[in-house]
């Protein structure tokens, strides 16, 4: 059992790609922590370096209470699940889930007595003696799983280990992940692309981009109140709108630029209207689309531009009836309750939530 | 349909040439012979095994095959891991190991015969001499019955292994690099990584190239007629080198003939013992 902790950690690749950049991040004992962001982000190197399978340029990382940077990934103590799982080909399920006791050299009985129990556990019993080639992907995932599991390492890698799943059994995996985590207790460093995964599986998210850590918190405080507009955008389906905004001349309302909106200030809670009244130039508001109600306070009438209706809610793309030219570059995508369709091209109105504004400085970092 | 011109070519090349050859083996045709053309039956069957000359060679042939296959074969797998690696030249490098096989073997025979020239002058002779600290005396090889047959060993090794030597290197770079990345982390060194990732994963290629080497083996010639002309006393004759002896030197047409439908035999016999080894050891494994 231990924490992980990444300390003003680099990666330069040889051929001069800067993968990470001065990331630190501690994971507590126990703890499953997800990274998550978009392609490249560098989530797979910050696994690889933890995982010793590529040497750090700078900084440290903690395993415990032990710098593991000089530590082969043999002596590490970590087990990871792959993304294409890695099972080794030419070895039953079986001997799959005991290679990495034999490598330590566990007796026999002891052996097999953690491979039972671990095959009963993963629901794997009945396909103990069949070759990887010979099940389906949720049975291969399993097993990675299975093999990870079988050491009882101080942390579980997994590097988008449901990525080669359909949509319905990543679901069910996901939980059944979720469960053993807390089960099992041992510390998780979890990597995934997909925001859903890592809102509903992570203690806590760490978002990176580009090389560099953007946020890290529980999954609820990274959707209410996004350190900046990249992790706004990114994590929900869709993302928050981002508008350009500033104050009135008057200093007595809120305008989104090129939305045509115009909120009194004094119709917003009293944190937002303190906050604008010391903005002085132009700076960002990003609105969630559930922030969006047909009868709300001060209502603009929109045009719809595209309607997707999911059945219980529909996402609705509208644009300000007053942005006459269009161009799709102030679209806001608005979450409404129930079913019923608008047809493109009709004209709502609707109205929002200021408890739901968020201000972000110029540069986009959250303000206040 | 379409396999009809593939299914001519094996006709016209493969299997007309060997049927000829089956048929001749049951006659006594024997080019500028007086006597008739007569079949008869398996008599020069019994007369080619009657033969000390040919036994010889059977036995040369298995005794080269035993030696060789698995020495080229061990040598090729550790050249090939040595030279699997991302390193600077290191094409260079695969490049001079591979050199020997797109020499002609002629060539490489005659570079051998001046490499084992007798008297102390000889490379091998000096070489032996240095590295055993003087205690080698000289020996002409070539001319040796216990020693002549390990050179011709000894010259096809080293034209050979660098053929295979690419195979297995073209192997080696189809293993995932995944599955080391998860042995390592499973704990594994570099040992049981080789044991439990390398070998397996080689599995296929290396039934390949000990079945090529094997029947690669059973029709040695070159080197023999170049270097020895399958002396000294029959000490380095092969099958193939009485065949051709028997049916182009002495124009035993009929004698050579079925000299070359056993070695077809054996070889067949030979490549379907080790696909059977190898598919039972798939079941098992
Ligand atoms: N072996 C390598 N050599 C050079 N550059 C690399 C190497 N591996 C990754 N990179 C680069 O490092 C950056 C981060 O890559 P990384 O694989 O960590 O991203 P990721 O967040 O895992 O993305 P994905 O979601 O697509 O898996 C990318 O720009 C990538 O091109
Ligand atoms: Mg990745």
């Amino acid at each position: 059992m231990a924490g992980v902790e990444y300390r003003h950690v680099d990666k330069t690749y040889p051929d001069g790609t800067r993968a990470l950049s001065n990331l630190c991040l501690s994971v507590g004992d126990g703890e499953l922590m997800v990274l998550v962001g978009p392609s490249g982000g560098g989530k797979s190197t910050a696994l690889r370096l933890l995982a010793g399978l590529d040497p750090i340029s700078g900084g440290e990382i903690w395993i415990g209470d032990e710098c593991v940077n000089a530590l082969s990934p043999q002596r590490r103590d970590i087990a990871m699940v792959f993304q294409n799982y890695a099972l080794y080909p030419h070895m039953t399920v079986r001997r799959n889930l005991e290679f990495p006791l034999r490598m330590m050299r566990l007796g026999r009985s002891a052996t097999a007595a953690r491979v039972n129990d671990t095959a009963a556990l993963l629901g794997l019993t009945p396909l103990l003696e069949r070759r990887p080639r010979e099940l389906s992907g949720g049975q291969r995932q399993r097993v990675a799983m299975g093999r990870a599991m079988v050491r009882q390492p101080r942390v579980f890698l997994m590097d988008e280990p449901l990525s080669n799943l359909d949509a319905a059994l990543r679901t069910q995996i996901r939980a059944e992940i979720a469960g053993l985590q807390r089960r099992l207790a041992i510390t998780t460093v979890y990597v995934t692309h997909d925001q859903v995964e890592a809102m509903t599986l992570g203690d806590r998210i760490a978002v990176l981009n580009a090389g560099r850590l953007q946020q890290v918190g529980p999954p609820q405080v990274l959707y209410d109140r996004p350190a900046n507009t990249f992790v706004a955008e990114f994590l929900g389906n869709p993302g928050m709108n981002i508008l350009a905004a500033g104050l009135s001349r008057d200093r007595r309302s809120l305008q989104l630029r090129s939305s045509g909106w115009e909120i009194p200030l004094a119709e917003l809670p009293q944190r937002c209207r303190e906050l604008a009244q010391h903005l002085a130039g132009p700076f960002l508001v990003g609105l969630r689309p559930e922030a969006f109600s047909p009868r709300l306070g001060t209502t603009t009438e929109m045009i719809v531009e595209t309607v997707e209706s999911l059945g219980h809610e529909r996402l609705v793309t509208v644009r300000p009836a007053a942005d006459t030219k269009g161009g799709g570059q102030t679209s806001l995508v608005a979450r409404l309750r129930g079913g019923q369709a608008e047809g493109a091209g009709q004209k709502i109105e609707l109205g929002l939530d200021g408890e739901q504004l968020r201000f972000f400085d110029e540069q986009g970092d959250l303000m206040g | 349909m379409i396999s009809m011109p593939a299914l001519l070519g094996l006709l016209a090349f493969v299997v007309a040439p060997f049927l000829l050859a089956v048929v001749l083996g049951f006659s006594n045709l024997r080019l500028g012979s007086p006597l008739p053309l007569e079949w008869v039956g398996f008599e020069q069957y019994r007369r080619i095994f009657a033969d000390p000359s040919f036994t010889r060679a059977l036995f040369n042939n298995l005794l080269f095959a035993l030696v060789v296959v698995p020495l080229q074969t061990a040598l090729a797998l550790v050249l090939a891991l040595l030279l699997n690696r991302r390193l600077r030249g290191i094409a260079l490098f695969r490049t001079l190991f591979f050199m020997p096989v797109v020499f002609p073997l002629s060539l490489v025979a005659v570079v051998w015969i001046l490499i084992f020239a007798p008297g102390p002058n000889g490379t091998m002779n000096a070489f032996l001499e240095l590295v055993s600290l003087g205690a080698w005396t000289p020996h002409d090889f070539l001319r040796d019955t216990r020693l002549a047959l390990p050179a011709i060993m000894l010259t096809s090794l080293w034209q050979g292994a660098g053929f295979q030597m690419v195979i297995v290197l073209a192997g080696l770079q189809a293993i995932p690099a995944e599955l080391y990345e998860a042995a390592m982390i499973d704990g594994a060194g570099r040992w049981q990584q080789f044991w439990h990732v390398t070998l397996p994963q080689l599995r296929n290629t290396m039934i390949f190239v000990v079945l090529v080497t094997t029947i690669l083996a059973f029709r040695l010639f070159d080197q023999v007629q170049i270097m020895t002309q399958g002396g000294p006393h029959d000490a380095t004759t092969t099958v193939m080198f009485e065949a051709v002896e028997a049916a182009f030197t002495r124009q035993q047409v009929a004698r050579g003939a079925a000299m070359s439908v056993v070695l077809f035999v054996v070889v067949l016999l030979i490549s379907w013992l080790q696909r059977r080894l190898a598919r039972q050891e798939r079941e098992v494994a």
